[in-house]
C-alpha cells in the first residue's frame, strides 16, 4: 500500500476546539475514501502548502435537527497549535486524509 | 514505438507526481514558531546588530509570516503577550492586510511597552504609540 496517497476526502464544515481537553476538531462529512485513528488530515495553508496533523480518534456525529450523521475528526494539540487552527478558520472546505505524515 | 514508449513513461511519471501529496508543514514546526515568538522579550523583525546576524525569533516570525494566514495573525493580535501582539501587527501590516484596520483600532490604545530591534536600532515604546506612528506613516 502506497501511504502517502490519499486515501480519503473529507468536507469540512465547521472547526472548535475544547482548550481544557487540548483538543480540536473538525466536523464534517466523509466525501469519498476512508479515514482512520493515527491518520492524517492535511489542511490547505496556502496553494503549495498544507498543514498536517495526526488524527487523533474519530467519532460519529447525530444532530438533533438532522437526519444526516457527521463525522467528527479529533485532533490533540498544545495551546499555541490551538490557536493556530482556530485561526485558520476552517470551515466549508475540502481536506484530505492521508495515512503518513508528519506530527 | 519510441513516441508510443515516451508517452508511457509520461504517463507513469504524471500519475506518480500526482500521488504525491503536497509540500506540508506539520504541527510540531507551529508549535515551535509560536512558541519562539512568545518567549522573546523583544520584537526582532530584521538581522540583529550591524552586521545583520540571523536570529532564531525573527526566523520563526519569517517561517509563519510565510505558512499563516492573515486569520491566524488577527487571532495572534488578541494574544496575552506584548510581543506576540506586536509581531501579530508587523505581519498584518507588512502583508497590508484588510483586517489591518479592525487590528489598528484596537491596538492603538494598548499601553504595553515592547522593545523593537530592527538592525542595529533598538526602541522601547508602548504597543499604542509604534501603531499609531506607523498609520501616520502609512496615510
Amino acid at each position: 500500500m502506497i501511504t502517502n496517497q490519499i486515501q480519503g476526502r473529507f468536507e469540512v464544515i465547521e472547526s472548535f476546539a475544547v482548550a481544557a481537553r487540548n483538543e480540536f476538531y473538525l466536523i464534517g462529512q466523509m466525501k469519498e475514501g476512508e479515514i482512520q485513528e493515527n491518520w492524517f488530515v492535511h489542511i490547505k495553508l496556502n496553494a503549495s502548502l498544507d498543514l498536517t496533523l495526526r488524527i487523533k480518534a474519530v467519532e460519529e456525529v447525530e444532530m438533533a435537527s438532522d437526519r444526516h450523521k457527521y463525522t467528527l475528526i479529533i485532533i490533540e494539540g498544545e495551546k499555541e497549535e490551538l490557536d493556530f487552527m482556530l485561526g485558520m478558520r476552517v470551515g466549508s472546505e475540502m481536506v484530505t486524509i492521508t495515512i503518513e505524515g508528519e506530527d | 514505438m519510441r513516441c508510443g514508449s515516451f508517452t508511457y513513461c509520461l504517463f507513469i511519471l504524471t500519475a506518480l507526481l500526482g500521488c504525491r501529496s503536497k509540500p506540508a508543514v506539520n504541527s510540531a514546526a507551529i508549535h515551535h514558531y509560536i512558541i519562539e515568538l512568545e518567549h522573546s522579550s523583544r520584537v526582532i523583525t530584521g538581522g540583529v546588530g550591524f552586521t545583520g546576524k540571523d536570529n532564531p525569533t525573527a526566523d520563526a516570525y519569517k517561517s509563519l509570516l510565510q505558512i499563516a494566514p492573515d486569520s491566524v495573525w488577527v487571532r495572534l493580535s488578541h494574544s496575552e503577550k506584548p510581543v506576540v501582539r506586536m509581531y501579530a501587527f508587523e505581519a498584518l501590516y507588512n502583508k497590508n492586510s484588510p483586517d489591518l484596520e479592525e487590528v489598528i483600532s484596537r491596538l492603538k490604545t494598548d499601553t504595553a511597552a515592547v522593545c523593537e530591534i530592527s538592525g542595529d536600532m533598538k526602541t522601547t515604546s508602548s504597543i499604542g504609540q509604534i501603531v499609531s506612528a506607523i498609520r501616520r506613516k502609512k496615510y
